[in-house]
């Protein structure tokens, strides 16, 4: 058989079938990935933590983190005048081809959810699960500077326990909450209402929603300090970040836990 | 292993029963004589399970066994032995090893990525049809589901679908969630074989037949009708129905006509496995007998292309008018959820397809037309009636689709067999290849957008684990006991098969009772919540026994929907739910009420608490 003809026939089929793939609908869920009774997931702030189809959101967004660059001035990694110049763009899939085959490569767990901004700066994140444990890494590139100080931070909910292993509380939550929780739980918390931005000696700090199940504990690694801003209801993991490959790198490690009595017995 | 075993006995047991007595009445040669034993050793089964209940009222047969076990044993000892004495069939059996082969290895990856990150079936049907087979293994039978469970208030078929399901489990103590999940890999490649069957009678091709179930492997249609991967009465239907066709067509080209009593049996059987898509199987089916049987004559009057034009301006007419005809009210006004439009159904069309039908079913059509082969014109005659059915703007129409689609599969094969027909075999193959990932892709992406909203932790499932280990709690604890389980709609269809403990309506709970769920959440203090509870009653059954309250992670978030969806049959909480720090506050409550309320059972997902009056 003539081969040019069956050459031109086999790129009419295959347009024919690269165009039904077009006609499918893609999921209206975005790309998710399991830690424990949680997911992580991308969004147009950033990635979020939540849990099954709940609308309670954990948020990692360069929206809620800052840098400190070395001439002493700290400021929001997304700025206000970032935000009203229009001078952020988010790299969210558009592309149809895209959106189908990442949505693919997730659900046979090929890939951890991430996601990218770009201001005057690139600003990415990433997720890596092991177990219950996951680790979100934020690389920065700057056009000039230095950035010997930065944080990251995760957001909590209002209603949500923050405490820490010594029963300090530092989340604004109502007496019959706080009571049903002591009595459910046999843990004694103490609200601490004297600082704003409590600094943390300690190394982890509890997330708990009374909405959900499971724990999420927020843990400082050797060089990072726990500080928690209650009104913007944020934990902000401070650290020296590392300078690699031309970019700067923090991270935030979290466990997931199932109950309040992992969290509260593991070391 | 067990699973599996019990599976095939669904099909193997009514084959062998049928055979020996059809093989007796029937001597005529038959192709694909498989389903009309089928067939028949079903109507036997279920004949016989009506005739032991009758006698059973008044002469015990055997002690210690069930109803349906005796059944089994007194038809087995009788028919068993004969298919070794009546004359071999002839098949040549080699014939069908690839084919078989081929298709179980399309329903291995196709059923693989269906499943993955789900160890249960998906099908959340398989709960209410549980319950009923519950009820037949429990010694009784009726014809009419609703008699039996109150799970059903509209008789949309016979008890023969689950009389069936009933005798391949009575002699197997297994996992119901794992024998439903291997019947569905089975109810898979049975489609993909029949897909492959019928396109090889009507085309003539083993080829474009390859290509065809390539298709109904990977196209799953996940909107009302799934045929390939849900096991229910209707995709059951029409396995039986194409079957039936390829039987038919096969016969023909042989230059046999068939039996007209055969005819009227199969069709009838179509008619009692689902009374709405069996009418339309049966309908059809017997339509292309008589075509068949007077074709000459029925050419010699009306010319072919003629009949074809009308019938396609009557489905014209009907899908432009029929959004006009107000049917709203059915089944309690459900119907209305189920009332799509044309752009409702292209956008199923898509899910399933993508543009593969608008593509390739043109260039099938007229492939056929241009060949003007009377067989492959009466599968297009087929095609026209059943879509156009499918397209009107009625309720429920979208069902029929179970039946059509074996025949777009094979009109999409003819499709892309007129572009692959240019081809050398390099450049065919390649091809394949392309129609293969294509296939993959949609199929993957049909996947994903369904499961999503299942997400459970890791899983896309509709139980958790937690609340399997619930259900059996129930089951080892209240083994056959006067109990009456009161939950959320969902946490009601899923626990009641599984424990066997009765409930009112599952899923389809009542009105009343919907509006009692309603009321517990508001009520004043634990009296209240008791006479509710009490106030529930089982439309069939006796509801004198304690009231067990299920209040799982569903049922608390079922109690923060609205009004308008707590009372709708189609909402329901979908995928389990852990309990939360104020689900176990309000349980807490409840308990303070230590001689009404007794917690039984309690984790992550699910705590059982016995009210007593």
């Amino acid at each position: 058989m003539n081969s040019i003809k069956s050459f031109l026939f086999f790129l009419l089929f295959t347009a024919l079938c690269a165009g039904a793939v077009f006609g499918v609908l893609d999921s209206k869920h975005a790309p998710v990935a399991s830690i424990g009774p949680f997911q992580i997931t991308t969004s147009e702030n950033g990635l979020s933590l939540m849990q099954n189809n709940a609308n309670e959101y954990f948020y990692f967004s360069p929206y809620q983190d800052s840098i400190t660059y070395s001439t002493g001035e700290k400021t929001g990694l997304i700025t206000s005048d970032d935000i009203k110049n229009k001078n952020v763009s988010t790299y969210l899939p558009t592309s149809k081809w895209d959106v189908l085959f990442k949505n693919a490569e997730n659900y046979f767990g090929f890939s951890s959810p991430h996601m990218e901004f770009v201001t005057d700066k690139k600003i990415s994140y990433s997720s890596e699960i092991t177990s219950q444990k996951l680790t979100v890494k934020r690389t920065v590139v700057l056009k000039k500077g230095k950035i010997p100080k930065g944080d990251m931070s995760l957001s909590f909910n209002s209603g949500d326990f923050v405490f820490d292993k010594t029963g300090k509380l530092y989340s604004y939550i109502d007496s019959e909450t706080k009571d049903l929780f002591e009595k459910t739980y046999r843990i004694t918390l103490s609200p601490t209402l004297e600082d704003l931005y409590p600094r943390l000696s300690e190394k982890t700090v509890f997330i708990y929603s009374p909405k959900l199940s499971g724990v999420i504990a927020v843990k400082a690694q050797k060089n990072q300090t726990i500080v928690i801003d209650r009104n913007a209801r944020t934990i902000h993991v401070e650290e020296a970040p590392r300078f690699i490959n031309g970019s700067y790198e923090d991270s935030i490690t979290i466990h997931i836990l199932n109950t309040i009595k992992e969290a509260w017995e593991a070391k | 292993m067990i699973a599996i075993l019990s599976s095939l006995l669904f099909f193997l047991l009514p084959i062998f029963l049928g055979r020996p007595f059809m093989r007796f009445f029937y001597r005529k040669e038959l192709t694909y004589p498989f389903i009309s034993y089928f067939m028949v050793g079903s109507i036997l089964l279920y004949l016989a399970l009506f005739a032991g209940f009758a006698l059973k009222q008044f002469v015990p047969l055997f002690g210690g066994f069930s109803l349906i076990q005796e059944i089994i044993f007194i038809l087995s000892f009788i028919l068993l032995p004969l298919n070794l004495i009546v004359s071999q069939d002839d098949i040549d059996v080699r014939s069908y090893v690839l084919p078989v082969g081929i298709s179980a290895a399309l329903a291995g990856v196709a059923f693989g990525i269906w499943q993955l990150h789900s160890p249960y079936s998906l099908n959340w049907d398989l709960y209410e049809h549980q319950t009923l087979t519950n009820n037949i293994l429990g010694g009784k039978i009726n014809i009419l589901p609703s008699s039996l469970t109150d799970t059903f208030g509209f008789n949309g078929y016979s008890t023969l679908f689950h009389s069936l399901i009933a005798a391949s489990q009575a002699f197997f103590n297994m996992s119901i969630l794992s024998y439903w999940t291997t019947i569905s890999f089975f109810q898979l490649m049975l489609a993909i074989f029949a897909s492959y069957l019928f396109t090889k009678e009507v085309t003539n091709s083993k080829f474009i037949a390859f290509i065809a179930s390539l298709i109904t492997a990977f196209a799953f249609d996940s909107s009302i009708s799934y045929t390939t991967l849900f096991f229910i009465p209707q995709a059951f239907t029409a396995l039986i129905f194409v079957f039936l066709c390829t039987q038919l067509i096969s016969e023909a080209k042989s230059g046999r006509v068939m039996n007209t009593v055969l005819v009227a049996f199969s069709s009838l059987f179509l008619f009692i496995n689902h009374y709405i898509v069996g009418s339309l199987a049966a309908f059809s089916y017997l339509a292309s007998y008589f075509y068949i049987r007077f074709s000459q004559v029925i050419e010699k009057r009306v010319r072919t292309q003629h009949l074809l034009m009308t019938g396609l301006f009557i489905c014209l007419i009907g899908i432009i008018f029929s959004s006009s005809i107000p049917l709203g009210f059915i089944n309690s006004g459900e119907a209305q959820d189920y009332a799509l439009n044309l752009m409702d159904k292209f956008n199923i069309m898509r899910q399933s397809y993508g543009y593969l039908l608008l593509l390739l079913l043109p260039l099938g059509i007229f492939s056929v037309i241009s060949s003007k082969k009377r067989v492959e014109i009466l599968a297009l005659s087929i095609l026209v009636f059943i879509l156009s059915i499918v397209l009107m703007q009625l309720p429920y129409t979208v069902k029929f689709y179970t039946l059509g689609r074996f025949f777009v599969d094979a009109f999409l094969a003819i499709g892309a067999y007129a572009l692959l027909k240019r081809m050398n075999v390099f450049f065919k193959v390649l091809s394949v290849g392309v129609l293969t990932t294509t296939l993959l892709g949609i199929f993957i992406t049909n996947t994903i957008a369904w499961k999503g909203i299942l997400r459970y932790q890791d899983s896309y499932v509709q139980i958790s684990d937690d609340e399997v280990h619930a259900a059996e709690f129930l089951r080892t604890t209240y083994p056959s006991s006067d109990v009456f389980l009161v939950s959320d709609p969902a946490t009601q269809n899923i626990l009641e098969p599984i424990s066997g403990v009765n409930s009112q309506g599952g899923a389809y709970t009542s009105k009343e009772t919907r509006k009692i769920l309603s009321e517990l959440n508001r009520a004043k203090d634990t009296k209240e919540i008791m006479k509710d509870l009490y106030r529930i009653k089982d439309k069939i059954g006796s509801t004198k026994g304690k009231r067990l309250l299920i209040l799982s992670g569903r049922y608390f978030q079922w109690q923060k929907s609205l009004e308008t969806q707590k009372m709708a049959f189609s909402y329901n909480v979908w995928n389990p739910s852990s309990l939360t720090l104020r689900d176990i506050g309000y349980i807490d409550s409840l308990l303070t009420d230590s001689s009404h309320f007794r917690l039984l059972y309690l984790n992550k997902d699910v705590a059982i608490i016995e009210a007593t009056q």
